[in-house]
């Protein structure tokens, strides 16, 4: 029979004692003198094991330790009052919080895009029933326009992309300066159709 | 009060529901602490820092869990990370050992003889084994958790328990027998 089957099942007997050693292993045992050796070791070292875990740790003067538990909580909620927060609550107005965001992002992108295509629409009518004299649009000229399309707040970043995205567009849709001229002072229905 | 009633309680940041957990708990955090980093006043500052811990975080506490199981894992922890901040600093000769051994094996320890010896005994024994077989060693064999309160603690699997407990039993045995045939001669 083979010692370390033998010496591993001794392990197990000695550990954990929900085994027995059934005869032939238990007649191996008689006979060989490595594993009498390996069950007499073990054994020793699993009675020393269990003095050791009989003797425990003594915390002597407990009551010392627990005030200076408590005082450190004392001294942090002093420090920091322990807030009553109600996660419940705080996670539903975040949640409120994201979609109204989303609405208000997603409502100012339609206006925008909106805006903007109708602009297009309405210069590329101006382009097709008047022949004027094309002007290239000065840099003083395309201020002028972004005055037009800035918001009352002017630190407001998607009021700025839309303003170059539109000015961007006029450059590309080689508009006229007569074009330019009754935008900005003749046809006012148009202005209105754009704001 | 009750254990919920206590727990409840101390939610709600009652102080004094929190000293009779503490007091009720403490001296089983502090056996439980001290038995890893094997130093009584490293164990006393660990029991500190982990009723701290558990008040500030008891909120995070889930019912379902047993109390019992998430404290010891927060002990546990803060004691792990006190025995990795000492792992370098902490050797212990074997001189200094085989004396302890000795008493142990006559049976001369009493129970409440004093700490140092203790501590001598068990870093002599799980000194050199890796961590994971340490810690599984001193929450199965010494403080005789379950297996399965082991896995939650450690966060591993049962496989794992077995195995690292398998071994780090047949280290520590041949330590012990190691030590043993020193003081026969």
């Amino acid at each position: 029979m083979d010692c370390k089957m033998i010496q591993n099942k001794i392990d197990e007997l000695i550990y954990t004692r929900g085994i027995q050693l059934d005869l032939q292993e238990q007649s191996h045992l008689e006979e060989c003198n490595d594993c009498q050796k390996y069950y007499s070791d073990t054994l020793n070292s699993a009675q020393l094991l269990h003095e050791i875990k009989q003797k425990e740790p003594v915390l002597d003067n407990p009551e010392e330790l627990t005030e200076s538990i408590l005082k450190s909580i004392q001294d942090e909620a002093q420090e920091y009052p322990k807030a009553k927060i109600n996660y419940k609550i705080i996670t539903r107005l975040l949640a409120a919080a994201v979609v109204a965001l989303m609405l208000s992002l997603g409502i100012e992108q339609y206006m925008v895009l909106n805006k903007i295509q109708r602009l297009e629409t309405r210069l590329g009518k101006v382009q097709q029933t008047h022949q004027h004299e094309k002007y290239l649009i000065s840099k003083a000229t395309i201020i002028d326009i972004s005055i037009l399309f800035k918001d009352d707040d002017p630190s407001f970043s998607l009021e700025k992309v839309s303003t170059l995205f539109i000015l961007n567009r006029i450059k590309q849709s080689n508009l006229t300066l007569y074009d330019l001229n009754r935008y900005m002072n003749e046809d006012d229905s148009l202005k209105s159709s754009l704001n | 009060m009750n254990h919920s009633q206590i727990i409840h309680q101390i939610k709600k940041g009652n102080q004094s529901a929190f000293r009779l957990l503490v007091e009720q708990y403490q001296a089983y955090a502090f056996k439980l602490a001290f038995r890893i980093v094997c130093n009584e006043e490293d164990a006393k500052d660990v029991v500190q820092e982990s009723f701290i811990k558990i008040w500030r975080n008891i909120n995070n506490y889930n019912s379902s869990t047993k109390f019992t199981t998430w404290m010891y894992k927060i002990v546990t922890n803060s004691a792990i990370d006190l025995y990795r901040k000492n792992a370098r600093q902490n050797s212990i000769s074997l001189d200094e050992s085989i004396g302890t051994v000795s008493k142990a094996q006559q049976n001369y320890i009493n129970r409440n003889q004093d700490n140092k010896e203790l501590s001598i005994l068990i870093r002599k024994m799980a000194d050199g084994l890796p961590e994971k077989q340490r810690m599984i060693f001193v929450l199965r064999d010494l403080q005789e958790m379950d297996s399965q309160e082991v896995q939650e603690i450690l966060e591993i699997s049962e496989t794992t328990v077995k195995s690292n407990l398998y071994h780090a039993r047949k280290t520590i045995k041949e330590k012990l027998l190691t030590l043993m045939a020193y003081e026969r001669r």
